[in-house]
């Protein structure tokens, strides 16, 4: 008897298993009584406030968060590139004596990478004080660290055979590096850079709470007080640019698809980050953004260890722990397993322009809102976090798996077609089966920024470490902040462990990929 | 043909063509139908001709810049291309030193406006709407502008811990604070002085609310607060006084912890607003929320009294507040704290700039508070651990 074998396809299915509890969990508490408020949130989508008051601030915001984020995308590319080639194992094959450097470099990088943005904004904040560069670090410093990360997985995963023959044949090692690194990096850069950049808008936004400026200040507040057709106003505005940027994004990779010179590739980079540090520097000082204010560095009140020790012993954190990660898996079942399951229930060129459409527009929807959303129609309980969190990543996820179906050749899809498969199997076989490891791959990532994410969640069914966070920092409670961060930057680190070890068994065993399973 | 229509679109009247002729007025209304759909036709030759000249000057563009690109003056100046952002750079570079080491540069323009050199940075944390909000503070800015003659910013904080670090960090001069965001303020800063609260702020309350659905009857007395336990219950914000720090004070006091609900702990709704609308809708039995917010969604009709009701109000205490800087004599001359509370104090319904921010704020009057009148949050603080 043949060992049965799941399908490579299908294993991109399975994480929707979670919609099981869920949904059972929702159905359980659903109601009908915030009805109104959702017809009246449908409502203001499509009549949004055209105050002018409403739309000069909010116009006013947009260009600060762009302009934020655009600066904070470029810093944190540079610094993620050079970080994630420092982190790579091939980067040290040259100088094996100080290969160390590189596996430290790793694991220091999960520190930074496991905690929020709006938590570092925090963190700055009690530093610096209010300052736009605020916004900037709190955005640079987990996206170099999740660049680097990127960026060196996908380096070692090259094969290093060219690097030792170039080696043998007597270069130094500096040049066979570059002359291996080099054209490896391209698809990274083209496809992941653009994914980040619309990230970093997003971030920006979520900081404007701060008072540092951005159309998030206008956002969140309207979500406080429930005004839908403000709120509508800004969130458009959001989704205009979003488009216009994944247009533009698409345009320039499809321009650059055609020809390939690494020197002018290279040149070109290098020509885009200089002119966005401009550009955004000086749109943030005609906005009259005090981008030259002096830092006045405060210093901030350092727990004893005793302190420390209290706090651990105070906070329940097994319990917290468990419905953190219990919110986490969830969420990341349903974010990564929707994609997908849409994609072949609905297949077609058509459709999948409009799944595109939705992606963005679900990207664009602010977790806490979706939480509020579902909130008004179930009971309060984990999985309306988990599912609120879920759906917006499901957005990313979809924006990612378009995005690497754009690059790819449809041969073996025409060829099921014309050999009379339907149309859903030749997509499951032809489209989806050959980008399966990617898929994954990129799911993996995600998983690490859900569990961040929960630090923005958590307070909805008031559990987790997330919620925790907040109702520490917001009692100024060091002592305990640095216990949860900790314990993030634990479980996180614990996570990317075990997601290289079951990344590395599928890379393994679907070498063979579409065409064993169609027989 | 399929273009000939051979009806009126307006009455439906039968038309008759005459061979030459484009176009025909009905006999029985008068109105004109064209031959073809002209004027689709006119549109989509208009159309047409634009993509062809767009075109064509795309393709000009693309041309003569790869010509430029491929030629050999081009080829040249290659090291142009490297020269040119770096030579940018460096400018703007010394242009940015240049301006931080000037910072005044920058402040000379307002100068000219004021006398005085001194910008009050004043913050808030918000519970309005941003239109309402907007308003608000830039009334309120010029006002303050010209009674006490500085230059006036607002900078709007939502997040609660990120306004009390501001104020720490001076980065905010005076702040329209909650009552237990007022405290952690003074106790993170060292200091600060009270400057005034409007008239409701002295007996302000929180108000219970439940779903009809829920089957909670009125309170007749804190202690009755008991028969919550066991159901689905909501605050606001973590931070906020009325939200959350006294209602969970009451609940304490009448024997309750935020343990014996439903699901062993207590929701977040974030918002005042949230909290009604959510417990409106049903998705939590009961929550507690700022009275003033109950009024006036109350006014605006926002409530739904059949489906939502008060089921007990607090007793008394002290929230909102101005909060400012200690050292505000030093930076903007002496007396200047005191000349910034009678503004406050001062402000009536006379004139309709104070109207309005009176208005806005939702408050008759400022009255005078000071510290001592926070002790008592402080100690609830606390005791619920909101203050270490």
């Amino acid at each position: 008897m043949k060992l049965t074998k799941i399908a490579v396809p299908l294993i991109t299915f399975l994480p929707s298993i979670a919609y099981i509890p869920i949904l059972i969990e929702i159905l359980k508490g659903i109601h009908f009584g915030g009805l109104n408020i959702i017809l009246s949130l449908i409502t203001s989508a499509l009549n949004p406030s055209l105050n002018p008051i409403v739309l000069k601030s909010a116009w006013n915001g947009l260009q600060i968060t762009v302009a934020t984020a655009l600066l904070s995308w470029t810093i944190s590319m540079f610094t993620g590139l050079v970080l994630g080639i420092l982190s790579s194992d091939i980067f040290w094959k040259g100088y094996n004596k100080y290969s160390f450097i590189g596996k430290l470099l790793k694991i220091v990088l999960a520190i930074p990478r496991s905690i929020h943005e709006v938590i570092w904004g925090i963190l700055f904040i009690q530093i610096l004080g209010l300052n736009i560069w605020v916004a900037i670090l709190a955005i640079v410093i987990p996206y170099s660290a999740l660049t680097a990360r990127v960026v060196s997985e996908q380096l070692d995963n090259i094969d290093i055979k060219p690097l030792i023959a170039l080696r043998l044949t007597g270069a130094k090692s500096i040049t066979s590096l570059t002359a291996i690194l080099c054209p490896k990096l391209i698809p990274i850069l083209s496809t992941y850079g653009g994914y980040r950049l619309e990230c970093s808008i997003r971030s920006a936004t979520l900081l404007g709470v701060f008072g540092l400026g951005g159309i998030g200040t206008e956002l969140y507040l309207t979500l406080q007080s429930l005004e839908f057709r403000e709120m509508w106003s800004c969130l458009w505005m959001i989704f205009g640019v979003m488009i216009s940027l994944e247009s533009l994004l698409n345009w320039m990779r499809y321009s650059s698809n055609k020809e390939i010179n690494l020197k002018r590739y290279y040149t070109g980079i290098i020509y885009t980050f200089l002119l966005t540090i401009l550009i955004s520097l000086t749109w943030l000082y005609f906005r009259e953004v005090d981008l030259f204010t002096p830092f006045n560095i405060t210093s901030i009140y350092l727990p004893t260890i005793s302190e420390i020790k209290q706090a651990y012993l105070e906070l329940p954190l097994l319990n917290l722990i468990f419905s953190t990660i219990l919110i986490t898996f969830l969420a990341s079942g349903i974010a990564i397993g929707t994609p997908p399951l849409i994609l072949i229930y609905f297949p077609g060129k058509l459709s999948r322009k409009i799944q595109s459409i939705f992606w963005i527009f679900l990207r664009l929807i602010p977790p806490p809102l979706t939480a509020i959303v579902i909130l008004f129609f179930t009971s309060p309980n984990i999985s309306v976090a988990a599912l609120a969190l879920g759906i917006t990543n499901m957005g990313v996820m979809g924006r990612l798996l378009t995005d690497s179906l754009y690059n790819k050749s449809k041969g073996i899809y025409i060829a099921m077609r014309n050999t009379g498969s339907n149309e859903k199997s030749a997509t499951l076989y032809g489209i989806l089966s050959p980008k399966t490891n990617t898929y994954l791959a990129y799911a993996s990532y995600r998983t690490d920024v859900l569990l961040r994410e929960t630090a923005i969640i958590g307070a909805v069914g008031g559990v987790g470490l997330g919620w925790q966070l907040q109702e520490s920092l917001s009692s100024f409670d060091w002592a305990q902040v640095i216990v949860i961060t900790s314990v993030f930057a634990l479980i996180t680190i614990s996570g990317e462990f075990l997601c290289d070890i079951s990344r590395k068994y599928w890379l393994r065993t679907t070498t063979n990929n579409s065409l064993t399973l169609s027989t | 043909m399929k273009n000939i229509p051979d009806s009126c679109k307006k009455c439906g009247g039968p038309i008759k063509w005459v061979k030459s002729s484009e176009y025909i007025d009905c006999q029985y209304c008068g109105k004109r139908t064209y031959l073809d759909t002209e004027d689709l036709a006119k549109l989509k030759n208009q159309i047409y001709n634009t993509k062809v000249l767009l075109t064509s000057l795309y393709l000009k563009a693309k041309g003569s810049s790869s010509r430029f690109i491929k030629s050999t003056k081009f080829k040249r100046n290659k090291k142009l291309l490297f020269i040119t952002p770096i030579a940018s750079i460096s400018i703007l570079s010394i242009f940015f030193t240049y301006k931080l080491n000037n910072i005044d540069l920058i402040s000379k323009k307002e100068r000219i406006i004021n006398k005085n050199e001194e910008t009050l940075f004043i913050g808030a944390i918000p519970d309005q709407n941003p239109e309402q909000l907007n308003r608000l503070y830039k009334v309120l800015a010029s006002e303050l502008n010209e009674q006490l003659n500085v230059m006036v910013k607002y900078k709007p904080v939502i997040n609660y811990p990120a306004a009390v670090t501001a104020f720490k960090t001076g980065n905010l001069d005076i702040v329209w604070f909650g009552g237990l965001t007022g405290v952690q303020a003074r106790l993170q800063n060292n200091g600060g002085i009270v400057l005034a609260q409007r008239d409701i702020d002295a007996e302000f309350r929180s108000v219970f609310i439940a779903n009809k659905k829920s089957s909670i009857n009125k309170l007749n007395n804190i202690n009755d607060l008991k028969s919550l336990k066991g159901k689905r219950f909501t605050f606001g914000s973590e931070s906020s006084t009325s939200g959350r720090l006294m209602p969970q004070y009451f609940m304490n006091k009448a024997g309750l912890e935020i343990t014996d609900f439903k699901g062993g702990t207590v929701g977040f709704s974030g918002s005042h607003d949230a909290t009604l609308a959510l417990v409106q809708s049903g998705s939590y039995d009961a929550g507690a929320l700022n009275e003033q917010v109950w009024e006036s969604n109350l006014k605006r009709g926002r409530i739904n009294p059949s489906k939502v009701y008060v089921i007990w109000r607090t007793p008394t205490y002290y929230d909102y507040h101005w909060l400012a800087q200690p050292d505000l004599d030093k930076t903007f001359g002496e007396g200047f704290t005191k000349k910034l509370t009678t503004v406050f104090l001062k402000l009536n319904q006379s004139s309709t700039r104070q109207k309005q921010i009176l208005k806005l704020f939702g408050a008759s009057k400022f009255i005078t508070s000071s510290h001592e009148n926070y002790n008592e949050i402080e100690r609830i603080a606390r005791k619920i651990g909101k203050i270490k």
